[in-house]
């Protein structure tokens, strides 16, 4: 079945959420530039099944791809991390701050009712 | 694969105690006069309502105003509800946003934890695979509820 992206951070998503091919970025991140070959040794896998992670690293624009003659070399893009990183981000705080302001808003309706109700309450 | 590291790169979940009945805290949720009281990340944060239909389908459309003048706008589609324990929706940025037409979900389990409430809110990516069925549905929705504003509430 064909699968179609929405936009390009759901195809983020996508490509993050297996963990080989969070292996990949990670060593990409520590060792800069390396060839496919160089990412498929410390994986028991076939050097197909790592093409296919990086192509769909790189649909994501996770990675990129410098070709040297024959030599194809991956390379880590920052950018499309960052806003992988940034979406997390903000909904985080977004709902820390929503929430916070949910118990403030709870916490003066349950203030409002034990007035209206027994202004002299003592539980 | 599915697991829980996977979760950590596509999902936020808050985790917060709430010192009332669940059924009031719950009730925050459940209408647009609730809401406009709270339902912003911060005091600085403006709220207007622009549709609120608290039913199962029904939908919402929330815009903010912020200190620095941009308007984010966001809309979505009421997937479950289970009076006073679970709500579930759709959570979408419209454009100029950033995060625009990303399709998310929003789950919000309100637990009884001795006498208050222990509120957990998962805010997930959808899995890729679903989105086409959910954005039908949503564009239904939405488009159902522009045509027919004149049955919405409207409360800025």
């Amino acid at each position: 079945m064909a699968i179609q992206y929405h936009t390009s951070l759901d195809r983020t998503f996508h490509a993050l959420g297996d963990g080989t091919r969070r292996a990949i970025l990670s060593r990409l991140a520590t060792e800069g530039a390396c060839s496919a070959s160089d990412l498929r040794e410390p994986f028991d896998v076939a050097q197909p099944t790592i093409s296919k992670h990086l192509k769909v690293l790189e649909q994501a624009g996770l990675v990129q791809r410098e070709i040297e003659g024959r030599v194809h070399r991956f390379v880590l893009a920052v950018d499309t991390l960052e806003q992988a990183e940034s979406w997390i981000g903000r909904h985080k705080a977004f709902w820390q701050g929503t929430l916070s302001r949910l118990d403030d808003f709870v916490k003066d309706i349950e203030h409002n009712n034990s007035e209206q109700n027994n202004p002299g309450r003592n539980d | 694969m599915a697991n829980d590291m996977d979760n950590n790169f596509e999902s936020v979940t808050v985790r917060r105690f709430i010192d009332a009945d669940r059924d009031i805290v719950f009730g925050a949720f459940s209408s647009a006069e609730a809401l406009a009281r709270w339902f912003s990340p911060s005091a600085d944060i403006a709220i207007a309502i622009e549709a609120f239909e608290f039913q199962e389908q029904g939908g919402f459309r929330l815009q903010y105003a912020m200190p620095d003048g941009l308007q984010p706008t966001v809309s979505g589609v009421f997937e479950h509800i289970e009076r006073p324990g679970k709500i579930v929706f759709s959570w979408v940025w419209h454009a100029p946003d950033p995060h625009a037409d990303v399709p998310t979900r929003v789950t919000v389990n309100f637990n009884e934890q001795g006498r208050g409430t222990e509120l957990v809110l998962c805010h997930e990516m959808l899995p890729a695979e679903l989105c086409e069925r959910h954005h039908a549905g949503w564009v239904a929705t939405l488009d159902r509820l522009l045509t027919n504003s004149a049955d919405v509430d409207v409360c800025a």
